[in-house]
């Protein structure tokens, strides 16, 4: 299947966009930064959350309530790691195409993602009917295994 | 770093004008130039003579005695500088075992960044309660208590991995600018969780329902969350310039 990827891979790195960035020290480097700090932003965020769905913290406040009020923050730190993400992405499309770290890293984030919009949403907007606790902590866990699993194949595409 | 003396070498007029020299020149103000001696090479009686002349101690030996053994010795000066105590520990042989080790220093690198999550994106909630930016209906003590053994788990790796990262790379930290603001801003957050502990935290009580705390909570709270922002893009512009 990567293969048949490569051309698209090839293109994405060519387009004026990766060459800019590739070419600027700076704009790479500042992307990297602001990519690291929306991952603490938005994993920090998904912590809290699965910690709330473990009854571990906030106890008095209602799920459905606290995930309420932390979603501008979670999707603030998901929006600025995806932008930056992509940057970096665009800059050395080829170099992940032939890392094996990244293709972990795509198969996890494409999992996760539509992991955060279906089932931990459906899970913490549906406090009030009170679902069993065993269903609400598994849904946390998998999330938290997800997105730490994104992280981590992500911070090892540099050492393959 | 002096340079290891070779087999035959005149070690007492090798290292004396090794030390004159630098003292001369100052380039090594506080001469604590260590010197790689093969002690089977010298003659104990020129060894002794040299310790005298530059009072100098063996301090260490090491290696494997038996087919090559290495004596170090440190010339003592009159202080000891940071870029010595920097290139001291980038001698070592755990700096330079963890530098070149092929999965460790990657899984320690990993451990570091992702333990961010635990550490900054944990204590970021209860620094956006005390500001009063956020669940303003709940006691800034509801916040923070329960997150503290995370806080804490989670601050402890991203430590103990740190130090091990600096360690492994401390002469490339010394040249580095980010380093440095690294170093200075994470003392000021040192500094801030000190003073907050000691002054408004002390009347807690007192302010531990308001759903906005007073000014001084308030410029704790902020001051944690620019100073940890600044940590990591510190450190992320050292990781990358290294």
């Amino acid at each position: 299947m990567w293969d048949r990827l490569y051309p698209y891979f090839l293109w994405i790195e060519q387009t004026r966009l990766g060459h800019a960035i590739r070419e600027s020290k700076w704009t790479f480097a500042l992307a990297e930064v602001f990519h690291l700090l929306g991952i603490t932003l938005f994993l920090g965020t998904i912590l809290v959350l699965a910690l709330r769905l473990f009854d571990l913290v906030l106890r008095e406040k209602g799920v459905a309530e606290t995930a309420r009020e932390l979603m501008p923050w979670s999707m603030s730190g998901l929006l600025l790691t995806l932008v930056t993400g992509t940057l970096l992405f665009t800059s050395e499309a080829v170099k992940c195409w032939g890392n094996v770290a990244f293709h972990y890293k795509a198969l996890f984030l494409l999992l996760a993602l539509p992991f955060q919009f279906t089932a931990l949403r459906s899970v913490t907007r549906a406090d009030r009917q009170g679902l069993p606790p065993i269903v609400r902590k598994l849904t946390a866990l998998v999330a938290v295994l997800l997105w730490f699993g994104v992280a981590v194949f992500g911070r090892a595409i540099f050492f393959f | 770093m002096a340079k290891p003396l070779a087999r035959g070498d005149d070690l007492t007029l090798s290292l004396v004008s090794e030390a004159l020299w630098a003292r001369a020149n100052e380039t090594v103000p506080d001469v604590t130039t260590l010197c790689n001696v093969d002690p089977a090479a010298v003659p104990a009686r020129a060894l002794a003579r040299a310790c005298r002349v530059l009072k100098m101690t063996v301090t260490e030996t090491r290696g494997p005695r038996s087919i090559f053994p290495v004596v170090s010795f440190a010339i003592p000066g009159p202080q000891v500088s940071i870029q010595g105590i920097f290139e001291y520990i980038d001698a070592t042989r755990s700096s330079t075992a963890l530098r070149e080790s092929l999965y460790v220093f990657p899984i320690v690198e990993g451990l570091h960044v992702v333990s961010l999550a635990f550490s900054v994106g944990l204590v970021m909630w209860f620094d956006l309660r005390l500001a009063g930016w956020i669940l303003k209906d709940q006691p800034v003590s509801a916040v923070f208590r329960p997150l503290r053994p995370f806080v804490l788990t989670g601050f402890a790796i991203t430590l103990v991995t740190g130090s091990l990262l600096f360690w492994s790379l401390a002469m490339r930290c010394y040249g580095s600018p980010f380093f440095w603001a690294k170093a200075l801003m994470l003392v000021l957050a040192g500094v801030n969780i000190a003073v907050y502990h000691l002054t408004i935290e002390r009347r807690q009580t007192e302010w531990n329902a308001a759903r906005i705390p007073p000014r001084q909570a308030r410029i704790a709270g902020l001051a944690s969350l620019t100073l940890w922002v600044g940590i990591i893009a510190a450190g992320r512009m050292m990781a990358y310039f290294l």
